[in-house]
């Protein structure tokens, strides 16, 4: 009897095993390292507060931001892809308390750049109602003119002709000349302003702050807010708009626990 | 004996197996096959890859169709000014009603066929069915609603958590599925059953009238109204004059001054039934619209279709024979057909 019950729980032990053995099997030799990326918005030498404060750009005007959302995606270290479990996309908004996205699988080692793109991929732009990131719920797509907001920027000033001071940059568009998507490529710089490399080490997470300049938005697009207070859709002008896109990010810091 | 323990547990487990099967996936869908009209060309872009077409999806998307709820007032649904009787227009009207007495700027028009379309609207500005019905949800002008708040009134609906159950697996009611399962619905208003169809599929005859109309439209309106959809899917400028909302079209979407006044061509299918005529709706019967092309194409617009150039010469018995033609085009089963009316009615 004693014999019998012994071989049931042999074969038991043996089936179950089998089973994770075939989960858990097919992670065995995949890289281990880990990057964790975080957002950052600073203006005038602060960090961005929303609604309150209010900031003075190059062309000497004043302003205050209600609203910063911008879609970020296809990351890479030195040109190779990460995987995120999180997805495609980082939809950033300076509301929330932190914008991190998290990649893993990455070989060790050290890397000279990190790289992404602002926008969303034309092919997300018309592939139909989509989910997570790109939900329309985010209130990040135009429904009169199908297609992304890549980056909203919205505020007030007095220097603004529109509508109850308004500043509103809806800037977007996938199509042909109108397509604003930017590839952003960042090295790390050392503090004596050195190129310094981006390390991925082990089950140790490496911690990237990007910081995203809001100075940089009106230096580089030579677009003052008394000559372009409203831009809600793609075209020439979105397009000279969002010139600035390839000068508002840096690496802030980085961290290896 | 120790086979026969082995057995007697593989058995146990395999039990375990289709017990987890079975209450994983109790839902049973009844697949629907799109069907493609014979002699008709295969959709430009197949919707329903991604958006698997079901009878519990089709019938979930006709409800939403029919639900007032979608709009900020609850007495606007997307069959307010798409009706069934009126091949999915809206009848009679040049503009059409949104919430607080708005008044949209383009004539709402016929639903039908939509798989083989490549853009939608007037303009062309919605490049994707799915997408489509964000645009009169949240027009202040149409339905003036938010996307969120729309969610929120069908959540509290039993109905409707039993029938998102039933069309996607579980009581998940999402953007995409809404969106996804009005897709189902609109791009099923197949309509391939005119006497026009019957006569190429063998099964009519033209009379004499309407076989000279078919001559004379082969030879002025096929090029864009191309057959069997009487549409080629372009923008094109037919001569008529900047109206009173200074609406210039295709331009407005594309940026390009060259798309000024241009158009998306309508499909001519159901036309009898889908007056007024025109992005504005300014021409209300056919008479009209024939003799615009005979007498008013404004030529000194640059980006006029070159097909237009050349005045149209018709007499007023060719006109005439056009006009049956076109009736030929309606299709009675499609505009009484139960699987497209609410239920109940």
């Amino acid at each position: 009897m004693n014999r019998k019950k012994n071989i049931t729980l042999l074969y038991f032990f043996v089936i179950v095993q089998l089973s994770v053995g075939v989960i858990f099997n097919s992670n065995a030799q995949n890289p281990s390292g880990k990057l964790k990326i975080s957002l950052i918005h600073t203006v005038n030498s602060h960090l961005l507060r929303l609604n309150d404060s209010v900031y003075r750009n190059d062309f000497n005007e004043t302003y205050k931001i209600t609203k910063l959302k911008y879609y970020l995606f296809n990351f890479k270290l030195n040109d190779i892809p990460l995987y995120s479990k999180e997805g495609k996309y980082l939809l950033v908004n300076a509301e929330k308390n932190e914008n991190v996205i998290e990649f893993e699988k990455i070989n060790n080692g050290s890397y000279s750049s990190l790289s992404f793109e602002v926008g969303v991929d034309s092919a997300d732009n018309c592939s139909g109602a989509q989910t997570g990131a790109l939900d329309p719920l985010n209130d990040m797509f135009w429904t009169w003119n199908s297609g992304y907001v890549f980056f909203k920027l919205e505020g007030t000033s007095p220097y603004s002709t529109g509508d109850l001071n308004r500043l509103e940059y809806h800037l977007g568009g996938y199509k042909g000349e109108d397509a604003l998507i930017t590839k952003i490529n960042l090295t790390n710089i050392d503090e004596l302003g050195n190129p310094a490399s981006i390390p991925v080490a082990g089950k140790k997470e490496t911690e990237v702050t990007i910081a995203l300049n809001l100075d940089c938005f009106w230096k580089d697009g030579k677009v003052s807010i008394k000559q372009n207070p409203i831009c809600v859709s793609p075209g020439k002008n979105a397009k000279k708009i969002a010139a600035c896109f390839s000068s508002l990010f840096s690496i802030k810091s980085i961290i290896n626990h | 004996m120790k086979i026969k323990y082995f057995f007697s547990i593989l058995l146990l487990w395999g039990f375990a197996c289709l017990f987890v099967f079975f209450t994983e996936s109790n839902v049973n869908y009844t697949p629907l096959q799109f069907e493609i009209p014979k002699g008709w060309p295969a959709p430009p872009n197949n919707i329903f890859t991604k958006n698997k077409l079901t009878e519990e999806g089709f019938q979930l998307g006709k409800k939403l169709f029919y639900d007032g709820r979608l709009s900020k007032d609850g007495e606007v649904s997307c069959a307010s000014c798409h009706q069934q009787f009126a091949a999915f227009s809206n009848y009679d009207h040049d503009f059409s009603h949104g919430i607080n007495n708005s008044f949209t700027k383009r004539n709402a028009p016929a639903l039908m066929n939509l798989a083989w379309m490549t853009s939608f609207h007037w303009d062309g500005a919605i490049n994707h069915l799915e997408v489509q019905p964000l645009a009169p949800i949240t027009a202040s002008n149409e339905m003036g609603e938010q996307l969120d708040s729309v969610l929120l009134k069908i959540r509290k609906d039993s109905s409707y958590k039993r029938m998102f159950k039933a069309a996607f697996g579980d009581t998940v009611i999402s953007s995409q599925r809404m969106l996804r399962a009005l897709t189902q619905f609109t791009g099923n208003l197949v309509s391939s059953n005119s006497k026009y169809d019957k006569v190429k599929r063998g099964e009519a005859n033209f009379t004499e009238f309407e076989k000279r109309g078919y001559e004379t439209f082969k030879i002025y309106c096929a090029s864009c109204h191309k057959e069997p959809l009487f549409t080629d899917n372009s923008f094109r400028n037919n001569g008529q004059k900047l109206n009173r909302l200074n609406d210039i079209g295709r331009a407005a979407i594309s940026n390009k001054k060259e798309d000024s006044l241009k158009f998306k061509v309508p499909s001519l299918r159901n036309i009898e039934l889908s007056f007024p005529y025109m992005h504005d709706g300014h021409l209300y019967s056919l008479y009209q619209v024939i003799d615009f092309y005979r007498n008013d194409i404004d030529t000194a617009q640059t980006s006029l279709d070159p097909s237009l150039k050349r005045k149209i010469i018709l007499s007023e018995k060719e006109k005439k024979e056009l006009i049956w033609f076109l009736s030929t085009l309606t299709d009675s089963t499609f505009i009484k057909n139960k699987r497209y009316a609410p239920d109940g009615k």
